[in-house]
Order: structure tokens, then sequence, then C-alpha cells
């Protein structure tokens, strides 16, 4: 317990602690007030399960902990070690008014409390140690050099070993409420006393209790000016994550009426976008994840929420975004450049990896719908594709009367003539238009038809998805689509969906709903999967080579599907299927999402380039797949690396109708 | 009484050009089953001599106006000079060829003349004693009849179409006073800059030679070039040979290249790829040479052969160049 | 500046064209209406010399209701004011009345330049332009692919066969767009918007003083010969095909 004077001081200490605090503290929360609002208030008892199951068992940084990412583990350590010592900090405030700690909470806690609390320093200490390790000597990619991260390490360690000193001279000096299960305690007073400080233990424990103090307090502060601040936002962050169906958009409602679109300053993001820049930890696991960022390209996602993070806090003092030169750079050019903004794919690897919930894609979304919507300032082909799907309900501007050509051989029903059928097969504009796609079409009516399954397709009524315009930033152009397609299936009555295509299944199950359009939507390796194991077709015929499964991003990531496609291969007689290192959640991606299918890529390397050397390096010589884009793109890698002899990509469709031996001939 | 067919011969640096035998030509079938005459008019500078070539080709008279100022083609001298003559003889038939020419200095004399005419025939006929002219819209999806219900009835020919007539006879040469000097000039010519490499430019090309994947390698892309030559044809590659390097980024046809409607569109070693076929599908006439009996652009192609193209190709080029020779 | 753009409503270039049973014109239903290409580059060029050289952008169109959307594309674009002509005389009118009625509305209007596209991809005419100056007596300067405005004087690049030509005019002029002149601008939403509130007026043969004389008449419409499936010219070597494939290109596509 401290003297009087002593505790007018710390008193003092504290409130000029709690006063620059709560300074910066109601700074940076009015700096999320200019974000725009944002209900997220639904849900709370599920926010709060979610939250703490993330927290408490860890499973933040854990999740991929079986995938390699054992960096989480160092993390959990922390976690727990630290958080009893922000408990041990409270005790030590309250030691300095009331003193004897063992008087408060009795004897036997003190005992535990204080083996534990050494206990976790000396972890806490020894992950330190490793962390500096990984970061200064190992250097894995995603850890950037940082003097916030080194200054945080220098406290953390600083902090523990301030609290072993403090314990050894308090031990020392024989001054009460000590117990000698503070084992590394002890064992530092014996250390110190074989350096001669007995008679100057009790002057130096009270010099180690004031800095300890005193640096717990500045580590606080610290909190709310560094990257470290993630250890407040990111619970709120968790708590406020997304429960919107995975993988859908945030649609622009009531289009009409707004005056602006898409997101130019700091201020268009809502305040959860804002509080996903506090929660950032700068792990860095997103842009070592990212395709884009793997080939070369200027997208990173860590420096896209580094830098958006920055620009908040250096636009503070002035309303963000309004002032004309000064400190305020302008968002889109210069805090975030357009290479970055277009070279997203939306495979969302990035928001899975990330321990603390953040969305990148809906930011990244917000600024294409900025630039195409306001300033109609985007890639010329991409400006082509999008009248294309004007003018001719596809993107390749391939005349809409042609739509339903490819069924033209084989007595499909319309739903035009007959819309009394269970199931309606969106084929989409691939399916439809290109020659390639077709066949995946033609192969998959035609197993429907040998399964007996009720089915119509919408023919030339059907239109283009639109999932390529929302996701490259033409929300108006989507909507015109998907009202359309909504309109024409609700007025056949339409209930069950099955689509050949990730995108055309994401955006009918998850986005549609939001304009009126609510299906059962299923994708076909489902409908495959199922008939399979009911026995509706038989698999007759032997699978030849070794086959690899491809994870399409809209399928695995945003729809969790991942063993459907696998069992239905797996049910194939003779199959041999491989996996590559990034296979399921971890899928690379084939580069053509995010509406890149329609632009050139031309810095760096190619996307599509490195997935088939992945499956190159697992030897497969026939790849499967089971999306359209996917299928485009890889038979394009095959190409660019000159392997068409020894490989194909394939769509699960063709290989299925292969198996079941039914083939006619050409 | 609207009396005579009358065309617009077009000549350039003091010879004419194939397209004004053309139109000749077919000036002459019409003047026959009308029992008309052939006049043709003639406008530039030390061109007389020539003027009575176009005997030969079926003209019984021309009215020759020589002059500096029509030594290069602007549309307000021509203009003036051709309605000049056009009104004080009052012919019942003006035809021209549809060349650049023709088509600048023919759409302004419907303006002057204040007729109708029908643009890029295919085709021409006289159905009771007046023109009916056959010509395709729509970009060629489909053919139009048109009759002209003033005079003089006007048409301009779709050149490298119709035949040429040729005779021994000579034609009457009549110099006219164009009465360019009351002709206020509006327009002049600064610079005629001719296009050294002799190609057009892709997006403008009527005949496209494309080389793709299946060229293996930059150096090879002589043999399109020789064809392009023979073809009079502008070169073009798919996005594979770009990406390769082999060509550079001008000349990619595709989706995400150029967007291209020749008349001819050669494609070849190209498999056509959706993205490809998006960016010539409106091509008039496609031809695909390709080794590959399954690849897509077979399906897409008016004429297909399915061979290696480093043995076909200059089997083709070979061909062209003994049709040229002939004079075809 | 003061820029006039004429565009006209024309059926995507990819839209099934159907002739009717009689041949009389072809079915409208199902079509998929667009603004002209070529009138584009006219548009897209108008709004850039506005841009450079302020002033502003008038857009005319000839034809029934259905124009206006094509009229509020281009005052999406950045067009200021938009004219319809609208009236049933002048449906299917040959070039010299349609470009009557256009030159009946401009005259009273002051302007530099006027842009047409160099030809409609409907009707492939290409003369509309060309007859629009005469009738205003001003120069044309057809199927250019670059202007330049300089005080009172235009400048423009024409091709022509075997290069192309720098040819210079004095303003008031018409010049109708080739591709290549401009890559026109997507619309943006604000635009889309704005667009809905600019003034279209609505004039009628009458109105424009005009009396309706045709000089050319449509007779019949005929559906392409049914295009043959593409031929695989198969032959005992290169020689053999290469020769047929030649005669096919000479003889029976008429493209060499």
């Amino acid at each position: 317990m401290l003297s009087n004077v002593g505790k007018i001081f710390f008193l003092l200490l504290i409130a000029s602690t709690i006063f620059v605090f709560s300074k910066r503290l109601i700074f940076l929360i009015r700096l999320l007030k200019l974000g725009k609002p944002e209900d997220r208030t639904d849900r709370f008892w599920e926010r709060l399960k979610y939250t703490l199951g993330e927290v408490i068992p860890q499973r933040c940084v854990l999740k991929h902990v079986m995938r390699g990412d054992y960096a989480g583990i160092g993390h959990m350590l922390m976690f727990y070690g630290f958080t009893l010592f922000v408990i041990s900090y409270i005790f030590h405030i309250i030691g300095g008014f009331y003193g004897n700690i063992p008087a408060l909470f009795g004897t036997t806690f003190n005992n535990w409390f204080a083996l534990l609390l050494n206990i976790a320093g000396l972890v806490v200490m020894a992950a330190v140690i490793w962390a500096v390790i990984r970061r200064y000597i190992i250097r894995p990619a995603r850890l950037k050099p940082s003097m916030d991260a080194a200054i945080i390490l220098v406290l953390v360690f600083g902090l523990m070993a301030l609290n072993f000193a403090m314990e050894g001279f308090r031990f020392l000096s024989g001054s009460g409420d000590f117990t000698e299960w503070a084992f590394v305690g002890v064992a530092l007073s014996n250390v110190f006393a074989s350096m001669g400080l007995q008679e100057k233990a009790c002057t130096l424990f009270h010099v180690f209790w004031w800095i300890h103090i005193i640096v717990v307090f500045g580590f606080g502060i610290y909190i709310l000016y560094s990257k470290h601040l993630h250890i407040l936002a990111s619970h709120f962050n968790l708590f406020y994550h997304s429960t919107k169906p995975k993988g859908s958009t945030q649609p622009i409602m009531d289009m009409e009426k707004a005056e602006t679109f898409g997101i130019s300053k700091i201020t268009d993001f809502s305040w959860k976008h804002l509080l996903d820049l506090y929660a950032c930890t700068e792990c860095g696991r997103c842009t070592d994840i990212c395709p884009a960022s793997s080939s070369g390209k200027s997208l990173k996602p860590f420096d896209l929420i580094h830098n958006l993070r920055e620009h908040l806090l250096a636009s503070g003092n002035e309303q963000p975004g309004e002032k004309e030169g000064g400190k305020c750079s302008a968002m889109i050019g210069e805090v975030v450049t357009g290479d970055e903004i277009w070279a997203c794919t939306n495979c969302m690897a990035c928001m899975e990896v990330c321990p603390v919930a953040i969305e990148h894609i809906d930011k990244i979304t917000g600024m294409r719908q900025y630039k195409v919507l306001m300033e109609a300032d985007f890639a010329q082909e991409l400006q082509l594709t999008y009248r294309n799907m004007e003018n001719n309900s596809n993107p390749w501007g391939i005349g809409a009367h042609m739509r339903a050509d490819w069924a033209k051989e084989l007595d499909v029903k319309l739903l035009s003539e007959d819309s009394d059928v269970e199931y309606l097969y969106y084929v989409g504009c691939s399916g439809s238009f290109d020659d390639r796609g077709k066949k995946t079409a033609i192969a998959f009516a035609k197993i429907l038809k040998a399964a007996g399954i009720s089915f119509g397709i919408l023919g030339t009524e059907e239109g283009c998805c639109g999932d390529s315009a929302m996701r490259g930033g033409n929300e108006y152009l989507y909507q015109i689509l998907a009202q359309m397609n909504i309109e024409v299936m609700n007025g056949y009555g339409v209930k069950k969906i099955i689509t050949t295509c990730p995108h055309g299944y994401n955006a009918l199950k998850k986005d549609y709903p939001n304009f009126g359009g609510n299906y059962e939507v299923y994708h076909h390796t489902e409908i495959l999967a199922d008939l399979i194991t009911h026995g509706k077709i038989k698999l007759n015929k032997s699978a030849h080579g070794l086959f690899s499964y491809h994870d399409s991003c809209f399928l695995g990531r945003y729809n969790g599907i991942y063993d459907q496609p696998r069992n239905v291969l797996s049910a194939i007689p003779g199959m041999k299927l491989v996996e590559m290192e990034r296979n399921r959640d971890k899928s690379f991606c084939c580069g053509a999402g995010g509406a890149r299918m329609w632009m050139e890529e031309d810095i760096g390397e190619r996307i599509n380039d490195m997935r088939t050397d992945q499956a190159i390096e697992v030897n497969a010589e026939k790849i499967a797949v089971a999306c359209p884009f996917c299928l485009t793109m890889i038979g394009d890698g095959i190409k660019d690396r000159d392997m068409e002899e020894k490989m194909e990509a394939l769509d699960i469709a063709e290989i299925v109708w292969d198996a079941m031996g039914l083939r006619e001939e050409r | 009484m609207a009396k005579g067919v009358w065309l617009v011969a077009e000549q350039r640096d003091g010879a004419f050009r194939k397209v004004s035998f053309e139109v000749a030509g077919a000036a002459r079938k019409l003047a026959d089953e009308l029992g008309e005459e052939v006049c043709a008019i003639l406008l530039g500078h030390d061109i007389e001599g020539i003027a009575g070539e176009l005997g030969k080709y079926g003209v019984d008279r021309v009215y020759v106006a020589d002059d500096v100022a029509f030594e290069q083609y602007t549309t307000d001298v021509y203009s003036a000079a051709v309605a000049k003559l056009i009104k004080e003889n009052n012919p019942s038939i003006l035809l021209l060829a549809a060349s650049v020419q023709g088509k600048d200095l023919s759409s302004r004399l419907v303006g002057i003349l204040a007729t109708g005419m029908a643009s890029d025939c295919v085709d021409l006929k006289i159905v009771d004693g007046s023109l009916v002219a056959t010509r395709p819209v729509f970009a060629g999806k489909c053919y139009a009849e048109v009759t002209i219900l003033t005079t003089p009835q006007m048409a301009s020919l779709r050149p490298n179409l119709f035949p040429t007539v040729e005779n021994e006879k000579a034609a009457e040469v009549v110099k006219f006073d164009p009465a360019i000097d009351a002709v206020e000039l509006k327009t002049k010519v600064l610079e005629i800059q001719k296009d050294t490499s002799g190609r057009v430019d892709l997006t403008e090309a009527d005949i496209i030679v494309s080389g793709g994947r299946g060229m293996k390698g930059p150096e090879n892309y002589n043999v399109i070039e020789e064809l392009a030559d023979a073809l009079g044809a502008t070169v073009g590659a798919s996005r594979a040979a770009v990406d390769a390097g082999w060509r550079p980024q001008s000349d990619q046809v595709g989706q995400t290249g150029k967007i291209v409607s020749p008349n001819l569109y050669v494609a070849c070693g190209i498999s056509g790829a959706i993205q490809h076929l998006a960016g010539m599908s409106s091509s008039k006439c496609i031809v695909a040479i390709n080794k590959d009996p399954d690849a897509p652009i077979l399906g897409k192609a008016d004429y297909g052969i399915v061979d290696d193209l480093f043995k076909v190709v200059p089997e083709v080029t070979k061909e062209l160049k003994k049709l040229l020779e002939r004079g075809e | 500046m003061h820029i006039v753009a004429c565009v006209k409503q024309v059926p995507d270039s990819e839209t099934l064209i159907r002739v009717k049973p009689d041949g009389s014109g072809i079915e409208e239903d199902g079509i998929k209406w667009v603004m002209n290409p070529y009138d584009e580059f006219g548009v897209e060029e108008a709004l850039r010399l506005k841009e450079k050289h302020g002033g502003d952008v008038t857009v005319i169109s000839v034809g029934p209701a259905r124009v206006v959307d094509t009229i509020r594309t281009a005052l999406a674009m950045g067009a200021e004011k938009g004219i319809h002509i609208d009236d049933p005389a002048l449906e299917g009118a040959d070039a010299y009345t349609t470009a009557t009625a256009l030159a009946a509305s401009i005259k009273d209007i002051p302007c530099d330049i006027i842009f047409c596209g160099q030809r409609a991809i409907d009707d492939d005419s290409g003369q509309v332009g060309s007859i629009l100056a005469e009738l205003l007596n001003i120069p044309q300067l057809t199927i250019v692919t670059k202007v330049d405005v300089e005080d009172k004087t235009v400048k423009v690049i024409k091709p022509v066969e075997g290069g192309q030509l720098l040819i210079e005019s004095s303003l008031p002029c018409v010049i109708t767009a080739q591709k290549g002149l401009n890559e026109p601008r997507y619309t943006s939403l604000p635009g889309i918007m704005k667009a809905k509130k600019k003034p279209v007026d609505v004039k009628d043969a009458a109105a424009l003083g005009i009396s309706v004389d045709p000089k050319a008449k449509v007779t019949k419409m005929i559906p392409p010969p049914g295009t043959p499936p593409g031929k695989i010219i198969e032959g005992d070597d290169a020689s053999v095909t290469a020769a047929e494939l030649v005669r096919l290109l000479r003889e029976e596509a008429n493209v060499i």
C-alpha cells in the first residue's frame, strides 16, 4: 500500500491515464460515427454466442491450425496469458490503495493466482521470443516489419520482465502479501540477493512497482494509437459480423431515390466497415492467401485495409474527405489505386482466413460501384461486356434469340410450353452460348432425362443472371437483369432451380431474394450426388487417368459445397482422385470471378496459369470443375502451359455422362 | 422526258480505277434494255487523253472537264460540275461506284438533284421501263428491292461485283465547261498521307487474315503476310498469339481486342474460343484452316479446311497469285 | 460551340431480323432497339468538343414514339436537349425525305457542327448526312476518323483507299462519323437520372412546315438465301483444297 502522497500521485496518474485514454477513444468513436448508418442489431444472442465462440476457445486464430497455420498457437498463449495479467493489473491498482491482496481475496486464491500468473508470464515471454524469431529471423512473407509490431513485442516482453523483477524485489524486501507459489519471483529474489541487492530491495521494489504500473498505463494508451487497437475493436467487430448469407452482396436499394452510388470517400463506408479498419491486427493472412497478391497484382488486402485506416485517422481532425488538398488525399486514386480496386476476383479467401471478420469484398465492390455508376470510368472491355448484357442479355453479345439453340436436338421442355415441371434448369450464359460451355449443358440435360427428372428450361426467356454486372460494380444493370428474370420465373411459379454455374447459383440463391425471387436453388453437383446415391443413374464405365477436383470459389467458400462433387467423382468406377494442396476452403481461384473474366489481365502472372501449375504439380491429367468460368480459365491455362496433349479440363456433368456409358455416336 | 444512262467515272493519278469499268458495264446492260445511250462524266487534271478508253467498256459518249481544280477530289467542285451536266441533260439513270469518292459524291448529288438513290447495290434491272435495284440491308441479313420515284434514278454499285464488258468501240469525247469559278470552295485537302504499310486498319478492313496459336512462333507469320498481300488484306491475331508476344496488341481480334466485320475473315491456326468469335462473328464470310477437326471455329466457318496451315496457306497464296496474273 | 448530333434508333446488330411473309418489311416485335453505333460516335465527339470548347449539344432523331429512349440515352451521355420528329408519314421514308425533316428542324438552331453517323446499320444507305449538308448549303466531311476544331475551321482525317486525307473545312459543316473516331462513353447513373428531366421537343411534319414527297420506295424485302451450313473442303492434298477454296471464295461467296 502506498503512502498518502503516493496515493494522491497514483490517483493523479490514473486520472490522467483515463483522461488521455478517453480522449483518444472518443476521437476513434467519433470517426466511426462519420460512417453511414447500418443496422446490425439483429440476432443479439446469436452474435454473442458467435463472439464468445471465436474468442474464448480462440477459434479466430486456430481455425486453420490443421492447415498449417501455427502462428495462432502463439497468439492463443499470449491471449490467455495477457488476460490473466489484465486481472493482475487490476489487483495491482487495488493494492496501491488498499494493499494486502490476500486479505481481500484469501491466501488460497492468492497462491493459485500467483502460480498461474507466473506460469503465464513465462509462457508469454516464450511466445514473444517465438514471435520475434518468426518476424525477424524466419520472416514469413505476410509479416511486414513494422515499428508498431516491434514496440508492442518489446512492451509485452518488458511488462512480463518488469512484473517478475517487481515480484523478485517484493519477495526479497520481505514486504507482505507475497506467496512462495510465485516461483519465478522467488527464483529472481535469490538472483537479486546474490547480486547483493538485499539492502536496496525495498526501494527497488517500490521503484519497479511504479515503473511497472506506469508502463501498464502507457501500454493501455498505446493500444489506442497502434494496431493493438484490435484487442478492443476485434471483439466488437466479431459481434457485429455480417449475418447476411455468406457470399451475398449488399444491394443498393431504392436506386431511384439515391443521389450518390458507391463509395468514394472514407465517410461513404458504413460504421461497420470503418470498425473493420480498427479491428485489423495486420497479421497479413489475407495478402498471403490472395490470388491477386500472389500473382503480382498491386492489390494486397492487408495494404488496402491498412491504407484505409491510415486515411481515416489522418483525416480525423477535419471532416474526412471533404477538404480539398491538405491532409485529405483522394481515397480512390491515391489511397487505393484503380488497379487495386479492379484486381480483386471476389474469391473470398481473404475473408475466410481473417481472424477478426473483416469484410474486404464489399469495400471493393462499393468502390467499383462508384467508378461505374457515378463516373462511368472503368475498363473499355468491361463497357463492352455491360452493353452486351444490356442488349442481348449475355456478356458476349451473341443474339439473344439463339439462347436455346444448344437444346435444339435434345427435346428439352420449354416452360412456355409446359410449366408443370419440378425443376427449372437455369442454364446460364455460358451453357447457352459458349461452345465449350454448351457441352456441359448438353451433358447435364441428357443426364436429367436419363434419370427421369422432371425439368424444363426458359429458353429465350432466360436472361443473364447479372452476377458479373453486380460484382463489376454495375448495380443498376444487375438489378435490371435480376428483376427481369424474377418476373419471368415468378410468372411461371418456379419453385426449384438447378444450375450448372456457381455464379448463377449464388446470385439466384443469395441475392435474388432481395428482389422478390425466393427459390430453392441447387447446384448440379448436389443433384448428381443425390441421383447417384438414390441409384437413379448408373455409372458403368470406368474412368481413365488421374483426376483432380478444382474447388470453385463460388461453390466452395461461398456455399460450402465441397463434398458433393468429390462424392460424385468417387462413385465412378476406377476413379483415381488426387487433391491439390490448395483445396476446399483454401482453394486457389481460377481468376475469373469479380467480373475479371471480361477484363484483360496484363499485370504480373496469370492467375489461371498459376492454378494450372498447381494441378501439374500433382500430376493431374483430368481436372474436374463444376463451373463454366473455371472450365474456360483452366482450359486456357493448360494451353498456356502447352500441356494439351497430357491434360484436360472437364465439367463434372461431362465426366458423369461419360461414366454412364450411354454416350451416342458423335 | 428523261433519257440516257449516265455514270460518273472515277480516275486516280491519271488512270481509271477498275470500278469505273464495272459501272460502265452495268450502265451498258441497262441502256441496251432501254434502247438508250451510255454517257460518262470524267473530271480530273490532265486526263483528257484517257477519256476515249471508256468506249471499250460500253460507253457511247464521255463528257470531260479537265481542270487543276479537279486534281484532288473535293465535294464542292465535283458535285457542282456533275450536277450542272445532269441538269442540262436530264438522264433517266445515273450510276456511280460505291467507292469512298463515290459515296461522298453520290449522296451530295442526291441532295442537289432532289432525287432518290439506292446505295451499294448488288443487282440492277429494268422493270416496266424503270430501274429496280437490289441492295443488302441489315448488314446483309436481307435484301431490299428499291425503285426510285424521281429522275435521275440514282444507284451506287458495290465494287468488285459487277462484270465488265469489252468491245472494240471508241467513245465520243466532249469537253464541257464545269463553271466552277462560281463555286465557293469551303473544303480543302491539306495533305495526302499514303499508307506506307499498305494496309487498312483492322476495324475498317474488308479482308482480314489472322494467325493464332497454331502459328507456333512469330517468325512463321510470313506465310500469313504473304496471303494477306495476295488478298489485299490486313493481318490480325488471336489473343494467344498476342499473349505469347508474337504479334502486337493492336493486331488482336476478339472481345478484349478489336471487333471486326470484314467481308472475308481467314482464321489460320485459331481454335475459335468464344472470346475470339465475339470479335469477328459478324464477318460476312469466314474461312478456317486448322488441323484440329474439333476446333470450334470450324463449326462457325463458311468454308473450312482441316489440315496443317503451313501446307494449305502457301497453296492458297499461290492460287490467288495465279488469279491475279490472269487479270481477274 | 453549338453542336447538333443526329441519331437514329435501329435494331441491335445481333437481333434476329425476320422478313414479313409478304415481303413488305421486317417483323418488329422482339427487336432490341439501340442507338445506331455510328451515331454514337457522333454524339461522343460532340460531347468532347463541348467539353473542350464550351457550348451545348442538341440531339435530333426522326422516328416513332420508341425513339425517345435513344434520345434520352444521348441526353444521359451529356447532351443538353433533344428534338423528336415524330410523324407516321416519315416512317420508312427515303434519305432525301428524312434529310428534309432534319434540315427543317436544324435551320433555325445556331450550330457550328452537325454530326451524323456515316451510315445506319439497318438500311446501310449512308446518304442522309450529305443530303442534309446540301439542304443547309454547308460543306460535308464524310466518313471521318479524327476531328480537330480551331477557331472557325475544322480539320479532319478521312481514310481513303490506300491511305488517308487531312481535310480542312470552314464552319458550319456536317461531319459523318466513322468507327475509330472515338470510344463512346458509358452512361453514368446520375446522367441517366438527369436525362429524364432534360427537354425534348416533339415535332411533326406540319410543325416543321415540310411536305412529305417520297423519292424512293422499297418495294420488296427478300430474306437472304438460306445460309448453307459451312463446308469442310476435302481434298487429297493442300494444293487441291487450296484451289477449291479460292474458287469458292470467288464464285460462290464473291468476296475476292
